[in-house]
């Protein structure tokens, strides 16, 4: 029984955690298994973080790598045999029409093809879609098709009316493919141009409107002349848009099912300008996807780089925060017993939080923080709770967790684990309720049980009067690990052996241990009868 | 009182041993019924056409009075369960859909895999039904483009159980021929 994850700070936003009940907090921490661990400068980094490029680009179904540089030409798209079905949005595929039904189209004793969804059973007679021949159906024929579309024209006639303006500008700022802040980089551009003389620009680009509006031009500020252009006023080309609307209009009037209009979902992956018939949705071609190297924000050392090829699923440099940070995971022993009791009470139907019981105000609550080491040797980790803030406000709830070192053994592979570990003096089985107690019956504060690289330790929340909602707090951990790498550890000459250098790492965990359920008023009770 | 087992197989169908049927059960010639197949005729009985292929752990049962009619060259998907009413010809029944006695089936309709179709009232689906989506939940007619190869890749299908099963599994024979 274990409650939601318990979440890592990185340090990216703030160097310390902000208190957990800030609504920024949620954005700053993460589960573990999203972080990425930068060996460089030994922190812990996020996916908010790192920088991400695109590696490769491919397309899902036919696991084709498609070079970045014609990834723009074919629009995103697989360009070779690979499209959705618009009716349900699976694959489709390219089988050859019954011979009857194709025969009696041409009229000819040649086979002719469609697309077919396996699964919906859509095919592209429906749109009145057959093909002569199976293969390159998406860059030779309906890429016609596509190019033909008004809003595709549409599109090309505003690049080709901007194409003017844009063309200097790109060329004079050859920087502008970094990625950076668009914003920054279009203040610099003003800047840049403001101190360059712009005559050669205004020979160019404003010279060609000559006579009666260079007086007024000139008339105008410096900046505003930059920015207004003589491009002639762009004219969207005729579209007979109100006849359309009116024809779709009498059809949704004659609609006796909603299930007759295309879903909204259908039509937000249609192209622009997608029809609300269901009738006259296309076969899209399938959209390609791309896998990302990710790199640290800092040093530019790679975290993440996939294998260039689609087909595999490996990483060549993969360095996860998980591989260097214990994990911590915190449970409620009452929670299993909770969970039996609930189990039989709603008739196996799990209710509420996912089984772990809403914490009541006035209580006092033990629970358990395991620490899993990842690394190869021991390590010491030392548990800090946070200072509640100044803020006047008392703490509604009051954590206690031990504060002396405690050792986790290291992750060896599963055969190396002696048995007789479980002879271990303090350690013992939980969930019995036996051992986690010492002696007097009190609920023991510190470490409950050891288990290969897990150690388990036991923790007190005492609940105040009036507490309410979640109740979390951050946790400072720290922890010392041996250091391997050779250059970071001073190698002692004189000693002749070069003595491994004890380092600490520590970081911000915000912990959850449940929730306070809104108070009720009396009369919201359900009535027993 | 339940009706007295009465198995009519075809001399021409493949039964396998390892089947359990109830009730009045009538195979049509041609079809195939793998072994772990339950064919329970639990109130009336059951006329399955020819050229149908049953396959492993199909369970169709008949609650109804009525004769359950399955036509012909139907193909039920491993673990699918079939309780309708009446079923036309040219049906697939996909892997682990299940039918309740209120549904019926016209000609050439397809049950995609998982799909659980339960009206609360009786309910014929026209011919060249597709049910697909959780639950049944979306549901179109197909145009019957590609049925002709559909129809003759099941005969061949049909066919090659019908020499191979024979081989390796024992076969069951009706109380009469």
């Amino acid at each position: 029984m274990s409650g939601p994850p318990v979440l890592y700070h990185c340090p990216c936003s703030s160097l310390h955690a902000p208190p957990p009940t800030l609504p920024s907090a949620s954005y700053q921490s993460h589960p573990l298994d999203m972080l990425y661990f930068c060996p460089e400068c030994d922190a812990v980094r996020c996916p908010r973080c790192v920088s991400v490029e695109v590696s490769t680009y491919y397309c899902p179904n036919c696991l084709f790598e498609v070079p970045s540089a014609s990834v723009r030409a074919e629009k995103n798209r697989c360009a070779r045999n690979c499209f959705v079905c618009p009716s349900c949005e699976n694959t489709l595929q390219t089988v050859p029409m019954d011979p009857s039904s194709s025969a009696a189209a041409e009229g000819e004793n040649k086979e002719r093809f469609i697309l077919y969804c396996t699964y919906c059973r859509w095919d592209s007679t429906v749109v009145g879609m057959t093909f002569d021949k199976p293969q390159g159906l998406a860059s030779a024929q309906l890429q016609r098709i596509e190019d033909d579309s008004p809003s595709t024209r549409e599109l090309e006639r505003l690049r080709d009316h901007f194409e003017p303006l844009i063309r200097p500008r790109t060329s004079l700022h050859p920087y502008h493919q970094t990625g950076t802040n668009a914003a920054a980089l279009a203040a610099l551009r003003r800047d840049r141009d403001r101190d360059r003389d712009s005559h050669s620009l205004r020979s160019s680009r404003l010279g060609r409107s000559v006579g009666a509006g260079r007086e007024r031009e000139r008339a105008e500020p410096r900046e505003k002349e930059k920015w207004e252009d003589d491009l002639p006023a762009f004219r969207a080309m005729e579209r007979e848009g109100e006849v359309e609307e009116r024809e779709e209009m009498a059809w949704l009037r004659g609609l006796g099912e909603v299930e007759e209009v295309a879903s909204l979902r259908q039509r937000a992956t249609e192209t622009w300008d997608g029809s609300i018939r269901p009738s006259d949705q296309r076969p899209l071609r399938l959209p390609l996807q791309s896998k990302k190297s990710k790199r640290c924000p800092a040093c530019r050392h790679i975290l993440i780089r996939p294998e260039q090829k689609a087909q595999s699923t490996k990483f060549k440099v993969k360095i996860v925060a998980s591989n260097y940070l214990p994990a911590l995971e915190v449970s409620r022993p009452e929670d299993v017993a909770f969970a039996a009791h609930a189990r039989r009470r709603t008739g196996g139907t799990a209710q509420g939080t996912g089984m772990v019981e809403d914490l009541q105000p006035g209580r006092t609550y033990h629970f358990l923080l395991a620490l899993t080491n990842p690394l190869y040797d021991p390590i010491n980790v030392r548990l800090a709770l946070q200072q509640p803030a100044e803020t006047g406000k008392k703490p509604t709830f009051a954590v206690s967790l031990p504060t002396n070192t405690i050792t986790v053994a290291a992750f060896t592979d599963a055969w190396d684990y002696d048995e007789d570990e479980g002879a271990d003096e303090d350690a013992g089985r939980p969930g019995q309720g036996r051992d986690e107690r010492d002696a007097r019956g009190r609920w023991k504060l510190g470490v409950v049980e050891r288990k290969a690289n897990t150690t388990k330790v036991g923790g007190e929340l005492i609940m105040g009067k009036d507490a309410q909602g979640d109740v979390k707090f951050n946790l400072f951990v720290t922890y010392t690990y041996k250091s391997e790498d050779p250059q970071a550890a001073p190698v002692d000459e004189k000693e002749g052996k070069a003595e491994p250098e004890l380092k600490t790492f520590a970081f911000w965990t915000v912990v959850h241990l449940g929730m306070v359920p809104p108070r009720q008023p009396d009369s919201a009770v359900p009535p027993t009868v | 009182m339940p009706p007295k087992d009465r198995f009519v197989i075809h001399s021409r169908a493949v039964v396998c041993s390892d089947v359990d049927l109830k009730g009045e059960v009538t195979i049509g010639s041609n079809t195939v019924v793998h072994p772990k197949v339950t064919i329970y005729a639990v109130a009336g009985p059951i006329t399955i056409g020819s050229g149908c292929i049953i396959e492993e752990g199909v369970v169709i049962v008949n609650r109804r009075k009525d004769v359950m009619r399955i036509g012909e060259e139907n193909h039920f998907e491993i673990n699918s369960r079939v309780e309708c009413a009446v079923m036309g010809n040219c049906n697939v029944i996909g892997t682990r859909a299940r039918l309740h006695l209120n549904a019926s089936l016209s000609s050439y309709c397809v049950v995609q895999p998982a799909v659980e179709f339960s009206p609360t009232t009786p309910e014929m689906l026209p011919d060249y039904t597709v049910l697909y989506g959780e639950g049944a939940s979306e549901r179109r007619l197909w145009s019957g483009q590609g049925a002709e190869q559909e129809r003759a890749l099941r005969q061949k299908h049909a066919e090659y159980l019908r020499e191979l099963l024979p081989k390796f599994n024992r076969q069951r024979k009706g109380d009469v021929d």
